[in-house]
């Protein structure tokens, strides 16, 4: 047995204060003010298995020259109605909140290396070969450790993640491995996590009882963890995984307890998320939309500012029977989804109506994420809290059939209040020449390792900040096969941020 | 599970062929550290006879077994066991829950996922991981049990086998039933008098406001005990005097054997044995492990571990399948059918052969009632009252099996099906592979591939030396089963198709390898055949089945120190004369009858 990669110290912070519900009482929060403005978050929204790429562009468009930049871009607003069937109705009012890069290529792997290595999306080098590339946290994981995320000191969750998938792309690095962040898929037990400490000042003397009474529970399981640590029958082995376990019930324990330290937030006030099923409901839209209300209200109470959201993917045969579910609510009579998403990507234009419908139910997933994210934050200057983050929307691979990483579509919201320019269809393909020759697997193009750069330099990260360890050159992400797939390209462009992006 | 995605043909280099089935760079010598059967006092192979002369001799023990909790599986079996009580009805002895599970069952499936963590373990429960939402969903089902069984009435009578209406003078008598009943049933042992007085505590102060708020919280507080969360065995008694060695208590031992065997608690009737002193007995505890390998529980627990060592695919869509390629055959639903014929197929060589691993590779029986399966193996359909049928000689059995030689596209993937042998079926290490890029200078691409067949086109892709280091491992295994498609139905030839879909040509295919089957002999074989029945007589693939049997049974490895003792018996169970399947299971269940824990 081993344990997730969080550090007691992390579990202790993490739930200390938090109570957990059983039934949770919304009129048991205990309201406050609301966190004060922050221009600091970060969410990255990934999935897997590629685009259809005439489909996820918009069709037919023209970029032109600006900015002076060696980039070609195409102001949104002006683009009419949807900007394609992918990326559909949920992303049209959001238009000049939003950044679509083209022309990004992977090159911390060949263009078809490694199947479905989820290391580079956020981490720009290799998950799945822990022998060779060098290992390195992904930018999320970065960004909630940094000081200019955080100036104030992290916050009890620097960084979450949530992903009903087995896989997500989300990184720490451990034992000199890298390992997927831990992540949260129930909305009831996230909502629980993060607030349950949260004790009404309004309650009720029943209301009370009942949460001692469960809080007893707790510590009776507690204390039967305690005796056994001193049982002269355990070996020292087994001690200590009953130790690590008896710390999760102590974390669960302290939610009961009047902290002093409750979340006091105002958004929390009324009985708005007194419906969060402890169950892991069928209605997957439901429960995205679920997740995704908890998060936001994660960062409007200044409990995290950055999270990783993992949409559904199946990659292994370990994760199909969570992912199937998941792609089969999508059925209709007409179509139905019958065998993993894994599977109709491989088969792409043979399983087009299944891939199509998914990337299609996907960006809605992102799209309702924005959206969600675009209420006013700052009353005086009519910011939104998507104006005062940036969401980074990407895919795995450009094309998953066969694995292909170039032209990775990656989608952009917010501006991180003014780091980033908006509202914007950045193509880098006709500013570079842009190709990837099969057969020889040379490639020439933008390294989309350079996006990652240019998130983690708008949050103000310096490159000692966030260089990849083990990489002779510094930088971020990896460049192992430069010498033979990516004669064009040089250390120093692998660290420079993309232009037009940045203000 | 589903079909594997056989997609790694269209890749370019040798190393992404490892890559995406598993890794590989190389493999430890044909010998896997962690599940070859070893002799007493080396690192090799076992072989027949061996044993005589090692130092597992009558009363060497299993010994510790890592500490974990309750895989998911276990846990809902568990909490469903816990929850009914056996009826009888038209004299057919019935479980039937005694409260209403759809709640129950609900907040249940909001349990994390347990799984492997990567591709290279078969088994739940070999790594478990356990973070805060692990915790919080043991609690939360607990919430739900204690709210159903204090607030049932007859539930909580049938439960504890005591009425506790309202008007009870005493209610904390109903507390001492709740916890000499079920709370023995939840612990697997009857609690200590320590425990039970800390029940009655916290039953005494929650039900201050009320007897239900009493019982709620000992039932919640009991389910989330670790007795019952892990598989703890703290009960034990010091060994000759010595306290660093204890052996386990009945109650350890009826709970090790009852998971081991069927996933679950002991039933009432094992718990039952072990609180007479029965089970302290051999003879009657290995006329107890014949009783439970009876057992239905017992029967799909078992049916678990294959689908779980083979990953046999439950389910899948195989209608985008060329039409041609096809041949008019109905593939709608004939995954799952395919799955319980493989099934039956086993189910029929280990319970009514009594087989062993010799049967279940090159036996031809077969149960086919189903038309479109029985066109796949060119066979014949049996009725559904007598589907057996016997398989013509172009196959032979488990590897040949067409459940187990499906894809989702018409190529097959002879490196996927070689890693599946090599590491299921032989136990062998693949390590991760290394990213080799193969410049078309070294390596120049094949321009129309539809001029060679699948083999020769793996054979080119991985002819280079530095990936020869991992390939010769894999691709002569994966060859031998170039005579079967993704289908499953045997070939002579493979036909090849155009882009758009369209049959260009039929190509012969190859079937003759040479697949180092145990790192000794270099015997070529000339078709699946012949590879299975070199499979089947090589000890290490007997060596890997008892492993792995092991493995699913305890729930993980045991350290080394004992493990050569059980491997070694478990080995002698499966090939010695008399020996099988079945007896690969009573043996290592018997074991642990002298099962003691080392601290």
């Amino acid at each position: 047995m081993y344990f997730s990669n969080r550090s007691r110290r992390f579990f202790l912070q993490g739930l200390a204060g938090a109570a957990l519900a059983l039934p949770f009482l919304p009129s048991m929060i205990r309201t406050g003010q609301a966190a004060p403005v922050t221009k600091k978050r970060f969410f990255a929204i990934t999935h897997d298995h590629g685009v259809f790429e005439e489909a996820w562009f918009p069709p037919n468009y023209k970029v032109a020259k600006d900015y002076a930049l060696p980039v070609n871009q195409l102001p949104l607003s002006t683009y009419p109605g949807d900007l394609s069937s992918i990326l559909g109705a949920g992303f049209t009012p959001l238009k000049d909140k939003l950044t679509l890069l083209r022309g990004l290529d992977c090159m911390a792997l060949g263009p078809q290396e490694g199947g479905h290595d989820q290391g580079f999306t956020l981490a720009g080098t290799s998950f799945r070969d822990q022998v060779t590339s060098p290992k390195g946290k992904s930018i999320d994981v970065l960004l909630s450790e940094s000081a200019h995320v955080y100036p104030d000191g992290p916050p009890r969750f620097p960084h979450l993640s949530v992903c009903m998938s087995y896989v997500g792309h989300s990184f720490t690095v451990k034992d000199g491995k890298m390992v997927t962040s831990p992540a949260h898929a129930n909305p009831r037990a996230l909502f629980d996590l993060l607030f349950g400490g949260g004790v009404s000042d309004a309650e009720t003397p029943e209301q009370k009882t009942e949460r001692l009474r469960q809080g007893a529970v707790v510590h009776s399981v507690f204390s039967d963890y305690q005796r056994l640590q001193n049982s002269g029958r355990i070996s020292a082995a087994d001690r200590l995984v009953l130790q690590e376990h008896m710390e999760l019930v102590r974390g669960l324990e302290r939610r009961f307890v009047d902290d002093p330290n409750a979340v006091h937030c105002a958004d929390l006030s009324g009985d708005a998320y007194s419906n969060y099923t402890n169950i892991i409901a069928k209605d997957y839209d439901q429960r995205y939309d679920q997740l995704f209300d908890v998060v936001i209200l994660a960062t409007k109470c200044g409990l995290t500012n950055v999270v990783h959201l993992g949409l559904p993917t199946s990659e292994t045969s370990n994760t199909t029977d969570v992912e199937d579910a998941i792609y089969r609510h999508l059925d209709t009579p007409d179509l139905k989804f019958n065998t993993t998403i894994h599977s109709y990507s491989h088969a792409w234009q043979g399983a087009r109506p299944q891939m199509l419908r998914a990337q299609q139910w996907l960006a809605g997933l992102a799209a309702k994420f924005m959206a969600k994210l675009n209420t006013v934050e700052n009353s005086a200057t009519g910011e939104t809290y998507l104006d005062n983050s940036l969401v980074m929307y990407v895919n795995n691979l450009s094309q998953g059939s066969s694995h292909l990483r170039y032209d990775i579509p990656v989608v952009l919201g917010g501006n991180l209040g003014g780091r980033f320019r908006s509202g914007n269809f950045l193509d880098y393909t006709t500013a570079v020449q842009h190709t990837v020759e099969n057969s020889g697997n040379k490639q020439v193009g933008v390294d989309y390792t350079r996006a990652l750069v240019t998130v983690l330099q708008g949050f103000g990260l310096s490159e000692a900040e966030y260089q990849q360890p083990g990489m002779p050159q510094g930088g971020f992400g990896s460049d192992q096969r430069s010498s033979k797939t990516h004669p064009s390209l040089t250390t120093a462009s692998r660290r420079d941020p993309l232009p037009g992006l940045l203000t | 599970m589903q079909i594997p995605h056989w997609h790694a043909l269209r890749l370019g280099t040798c190393a992404l062929l490892g890559q995406l089935l598993v890794a590989c760079v190389g493999y430890v010598d044909g010998a896997d550290a962690s599940k070859q059967a070893t002799s007493p006092g080396g690192s090799g192979t076992i072989t027949p006879g061996v044993s005589g002369g090692s130092s597992c001799g009558v009363g060497a023990a299993v010994e510790t077994v890592p500490l974990r909790r309750l895989t998911n599986y276990e846990y809902t079996n568990a909490i469903r066991a816990l929850l009914s009580v056996t009826t009888l009805e038209g004299g057919v002895a019935v479980l039937r829950p005694v409260v209403d599970m759809a709640p129950i069952e609900g907040v249940m499936s909001a349990l994390p996922k347990d799984g492997p963590v990567d591709n290279l373990t078969l088994f739940d429960a070999t790594q478990l991981r356990t973070d805060d939402s692990h915790v919080l969903s043991h609690f939360q089902i607990a919430s739900q049990i204690a709210n159903s069984v204090a607030t049932d009435a007859v539930a909580f009578e049938k439960l504890t086998g005591q009425a506790c209406p309202e008007t009870s003078v005493d209610k904390s008598a109903c507390a001492k039933a709740l916890l000499s009943s079920f709370g023995a049933r939840v612990l697997r042992r009857p609690l200590s008098a320590e425990e039970q007085a800390n029940y009655l505590e916290l039953y005494r102060s929650a039900a201050a406001t009320g007897h239900a708020a009493g019982i709620k919280s000992v039932v919640a507080s009991l389910l989330n005990a670790p007795s019952f969360i892990f598989h703890l065995e703290d009960q034990g008694t010091p060994v000759a005097g010595d306290n660093k060695r204890l052996a386990l208590s009945a109650y350890e031992k009826a709970t090790r054997l009852a998971f081991a065997l069927t996933g679950s608690l002991p039933d009432a009737e094992l718990l039952a044995k072990a609180a007479s002193g029965e089970l302290d007995d051999l003879q009657a505890f290995n006329l107890e492990v014949d009783r439970l390998l009876e057992l239905p529980a017992t029967r799909a627990h078992i049916k678990r571990f294959f689908s779980q060592w083979l990953k046999i695919p439950e389910n899948g869509d195989l209608s985008a399948l060329n039409r041609d390629f096809l041949a008019g055959i109905d593939v709608a639903g004939i995954v799952p059918k395919l799955s319980a014929e493989t099934h039956d197929f086993i189910q029929h060589v280990v319970w009514q052969e009594r087989g062993g691993l010799e049967a279940l590779l090159l036996s031809r029986s077969a149960f086919i009632s189903d038309p479109s399966v029985a066109q796949l193996y060119g066979v014949n359909a049996g009725s559904a009252q007598s589907p057996q049928v016997e398989l013509n000689a172009t196959h032979a059995g488990l590897l040949t099996r067409a459940a187990l030689l499906l894809g989702s596209n018409e190529t097959t993937s002879p490196i996927a099906r070689g890693v599946r042998v090599r590491r299921h079926i032989l136990c062998d290490v693949l390590a991760p592979p290394p990213n080799i890029n193969v410049d078309e200078k070294e390596l120049a691409p094949i321009a129309d591939e539809s001029l060679y067949t699948t083999r020769q086109i793996f054979e080119h892709r991985t002819s280079l030396p530095r990936c020869q280091a991992c390939h010769v491992s894999i691709n002569g295994l994966g060859f031998g089963f170039e005579g079967y498609d993704t289908l499953g139905r045997f070939r002579s030839e493979e036909q090849k198709y155009d882009s758009a879909g369209q049959r260009v040509r039929s190509l012969p295919v190859d079937t003759r390898t040479v697949a180092n089957v145990d790192g000794a002999s270099a015997g070529e074989s000339q078709d699946a055949v012949q590879l299975s029945k070199m499979i089947a007589g090589s000890n290490k693939a007997q060596s890997c089945l008892a492993a792995q049997w092991i493995e699913y049974s305890l729930g993980s490895q045991p350290p080394e120190s004992g493990a050569s003792c059980l491997r070694e018996r478990a080995f002698t169970a499966l090939t010695g004369q008399g020996g099988g399947i079945v007896e690969l299971f009573r043996t290592t269940a018997r074991e642990i009858y002298l099962a003691e824990k080392a601290l």
